[in-house]
């Protein structure tokens, strides 16, 4: 007793303030920061590593949100003539001579006239009231500077291969013709514009077998130019018409900069187009009619990022029937209004859990959606709130268990219904939506989802066999484990999609149920050898005190051994849940539409061509956001559970 | 101490024990008997086969020839008379062992629980009981990672209580321990010698075998070289070996 008495009084005897220097910011600074020569100066590489990137990614983003489009012909009055005017194409492909076709609403259309480098120019006649341009097909003829023929050895036959890079940039849209004779005939072969390759090469074009005697004719090459502009005479006042354009880029904001000169007069056009906001008059006013138009610079600007509200709904769900989308979110609803009360009932993880779901959900309102779709995505959040009230004050934990184990089927029936003709053919319930018709996100998280559920207790199975005393039952675990992850995921979603058909012949199995199975198969392999580990990390001593206090061996893995085991390799876990989540990106191999490859098919639209980037990015950050917040869940799991402190 | 009950069969019967680790013969021929109520101390150079020979005792190892008959129950492979014999058998380990995911009340009212099976609200008062009764009952919501080794001893000892067995083995129940919290241990297993508990030690500490103990067995080599109570033990070793090791460890 008396010692105790000397260690309080110990205790309080010589206390003083620490330094400045060591706590608060700058204490944290010096010692972590600052504390070597050597940690200060990755200091400072990291912070200006930090600079340069933020700096250039925030360039992309902003300069990725208007891109100038210049047209690549002019119109312009002459003399009550409407010329157009087509820039330098000769030169541009290095040829002699271009032919323009152009169709138009006036008299005498077509009109088809030879250019070479030095004219430009084509005058279409007399402007009347509102000469519609409706095409202009730009044809050149190609000659050795373009093109090399080269036998492909390997498979006897002849290739026409395109040589100049730049020129396949140009013609996106355009046909390689060839006339040639072998064996005194004459043929003649057409590509089109699909031959282009990912890169946007001409791939090469087949022109007969080797032993075949060729001798080229005539090799052309024919694109349409866009028309993406009108001039249009309304009672004495002179327009522009950019509609042509709108409907091109599919784009509801256009920024219009045009210098010209009418009549002697500088004009010039600033005008910000709004379309969405039903502003929708696609005509740019210029002057009085009566006098030369010249036009000296046109520049329509839009912005590139509007290709992701414009097929917001396609990236979201893909090919689900439009008129029935509300089942989609009678889905999320559901699952909200579970959320929520879970995280009423149980608190602690769970809360967490549906926090970060919450957060996710608000950041997703403030995207450019429609005005009514953010609605319906606030009310996510107030059903949530309702059903964290609701568990919160009253005991619901077996309604809310039961409702997580019937949700699954009860969503799988809101998504690919139940019947066309209940209860009557004019307005079924549920019509059926072919499954192969879930496409986007929603695809995305339906693999993801049912390959993470199931594969989790599929691969504690796996580590518990492959370590039982059975050899029956664990050869069967490591001849699996070890097969599986001997092939790739696309081969194993190939064989899903070929010898599935063989194994059960009867029975059509749909392709998203294969490819569940595929993936689950696939990762629950991978999650046996982490549990295993995770098994292997605990010490004899456990397993013996269990048994010394009569647990059988059952239970002593469930209450013991397991929330050990998986404790330890949590890390590992999530990692291979992140990986899978990713990882449903290869289903695009067996035909189905997931968000990426809905992403890629809105890129090769031809609408909306060349718009990579803005696709890619807003991919890329969907992606990370939903792998981030597993991430981060997973460390509140960990904190929480007293991972690696106790 | 109490007076140790005269039986013609003890609670603990061994018969001619052999074990082999492979070739490695670690328990040659081990016969003893306990007496219930009995405390015996079995001490020994490392490596002598005394932790196998209690491990046996509860299965947790395997002996290949002889017999071992806990309460009138044969140790065979049969599962029914393992778990039978586990329910009476309370082991102490040196590691403590106990799990680090439960809190210090939970690993005490695990065993009840599942084994037993009595209700959740008689296991945990059961639990704080004990752990009055080893003197740590304000630990109850810790975890073990949170105490000192001493501390989650009397836990570890608290938690084989729980099952309410007849018989308890100590595995070197103090030799992680720290000179200033082997005391605190000791005066636990005191306690419980006191009340009765037939007690199955592996340990050196001799103060607690001169103290505690009804009998002192010496092992070395698999075998059990000499069996005595403690005053002639100590006084009157008759084996050679028993003499060597009581020079080397009473110095």
């Amino acid at each position: 007793m008396a010692n105790n008495l000397d260690n309080r009084s110990l205790e309080t005897v010589n206390v003083e303030k620490p330094p400045a220097t060591s706590v608060g910011v700058l204490g944290w600074l010096r010692q972590n920061l600052l504390n070597t020569w050597y940690n200060a100066v990755l200091t400072v590489l990291g912070a200006a590593l930090i600079f340069v990137s933020v700096s250039g990614a925030f360039n992309f983003v902003v300069s990725g949100l208007n891109e100038e489009y210049l047209p690549n012909y002019q119109l312009s009055i002459q003399n009550q003539e409407l010329l157009i005017e087509f820039g330098d194409i000769a030169s541009l492909y290095n040829v002699d001579e271009v032919t323009f076709t152009i169709d138009h609403s006036g008299p005498a259309s077509p009109l088809v006239a030879t250019l070479n480098s030095a004219e430009s120019s084509v005058n279409l006649g007399a402007f009347s009231e509102q000469i519609k341009l409706n095409g202009v097909t730009v044809e050149f003829e190609l000659d050795e500077r373009h093109f090399e023929v080269v036998d492909h050895n390997s498979n006897q036959k002849t290739y026409l291969n395109v040589k100049k890079p730049e020129l396949s940039v140009y013609f996106l849209g355009g046909n390689i013709g060839v006339e040639y004779t072998s064996n005194g005939e004459e043929k003649a072969l057409r590509g089109s514009s699909t031959q282009l390759n990912r890169e946007r090469q001409v791939e090469d074009f087949e022109l007969g077998e080797m032993d075949e005697d060729i001798a080229l004719n005539r090799v052309f090459l024919t694109y349409n130019l866009e028309t993406l502009y009108q001039l249009v005479e309304s009672e004495g006042q002179l327009y522009l018409n950019i509609e042509d354009f709108q409907r091109r880029f599919n784009t509801t904001k256009i920024f219009a900069r045009i210098d010209y000169q009418l009549a002697g007069q500088t004009g010039s056009v600033r005008e910000n187009i709004h379309i969405e906001q039903g502003f929708s008059n696609p005509n740019l006013y210029l002057g009085v009619v009566g006098g030369d138009l010249d036009i000296d610079h046109m520049s329509l600007e839009f912005n590139h990022w509007e290709v992701i509200p414009n097929n917001l709904t396609l990236l979201m769900v893909g090919r689900f029937p439009r008129d029935q989308l509300e089942r989609v979110w009678y889905t999320m609803y559901l699952l909200a209004i579970l959320l929520g009360l879970s995280a009423g009932v149980w608190g602690g993880m769970v809360r967490q859990l549906a926090l970060v779901s919450g957060a996710a959900t608000a950041i997703m309102a403030f995207l450019p959606f429609a005005p009514g779709v953010q609605f319906w995505i606030g009310g996510l959040l107030g059903v949530g709130l309702i059903g964290f009230a609701l568990g919160h004050f009253f005991n619901l934990k077996r309604l809310v268990l039961w409702g997580w184990v019937l949700s699954f089927p009860v969503i799988m029936v809101l998504l690919s219904g139940v019947s066309n003709t209940w209860p009557s053919a004019e307005d079924p319930a549920l019509s059926l939506v072919n499954t192969r018709e879930w496409g986007g996100l929603l695809l995305t998280f339906l693999l993801a989802i049912v390959g993470i559920v199931l594969s989790f207790p599929i691969g504690i199975l796996l580590a518990l066999g492959r370590r039982s005393k059975y050899p029956v039952i664990s050869v069967f675990c490591v001849l699996y484990i070890e097969l599986i992850r001997g092939v790739p995921l696309i081969t194993i979603l190939f064989m899903s999609r070929i010898l599935m058909p063989l194994f059960f012949p009867g029975f059509q199995i749909e392709e998203v149920i294969r490819a569940m199975v595929g993936i689950t198969m696939f990762s629950a392999a991978y999650m046996a050898e982490n549990v295993r580990g995770g098994l292997q990390a605990i010490p004899k001593g456990q397993f013996e005190a269990a048994y010394a206090m009569g647990l059988k061996g059952w239970q002593s893995m469930i209450l013991i051994v397991l929330p050990q085991a998986l404790r330890a390799v949590i890390p590992a876990i999530v990692g291979q849940f992140i990986s899978l989540f990713k990882d449903t990106t290869l289903v695009s191999i067996i035909g189905l539409l997931d968000f990426l490859r809905i992403a890629e098919s809105v890129a090769n639209n031809a609408n909306w061509l060349g718009l990579w980037y803005e696709l890619l990015a807003f991919t890329a950050l969907v992606y990370w956001v939903f792998t981030y917040s597993m991430s981060y869940v997973s460390r509140r799991i960990e904190t929480s559970l007293g991972v690696g402190t106790r | 101490m109490a007076k140790a009950e005269k039986s013609d069969e003890g609670i603990i019967v061994c018969r001619e024990v052999n074990k082999w680790f492979g070739d490695f013969h670690v328990l040659r021929g081990i016969s003893a008997t306990v007496q219930k109520g009995e405390v015996i101390v079995i001490c020994g150079p490392s490596g002598s086969g005394k932790s196998t020979f209690i491990r046996t005792i509860n299965r947790l190892e395997e002996h290949q020839k002889g017999d071992i008959i806990v309460d009138g129950i044969e140790l065979t492979n049969d599962l029914r008379n393992i778990d039978a014999i586990r329910s009476e058998v309370g082991m102490v380990f040196q590691q403590f062992n106990l799990f680090p995911h439960l809190t210090v009340k939970d690993n005490i009212s695990l065993a009840p629980i599942w084994v037993r099976k009595q209700r959740k609200s008689e296991a945990e008062a059961l639990a704080m009981q004990l752990l009055e009764r080893v003197g740590i009952p304000e630990q109850a919501e810790k975890y073990p990672g949170q105490l000192s080794g001493g501390q989650q001893q009397r836990v570890a000892i608290a938690r084989a209580l729980a099952m309410q067995p007849k018989i308890m083995l100590f595995d070197e129940p103090t030799s992680a321990l720290d000179p200033e919290m082997i005391k605190e241990v000791l005066d636990v297993m005191k306690e419980l010698a006191e009340t009765g508990m037939t007690m199955l030690v592996v340990t050196h500490e001799m103060g607690f075998a001169r103290e505690v103990a009804d009998r002192i067995i010496f092992f070395d080599y698999g075998q059990l070289v000499e069996e005595n109570t403690p005053e002639n033990f100590f006084t009157n070793p008759e084996h050679e070996r028993t003499k060597l090791f009581l020079s080397q460890i009473l110095h």
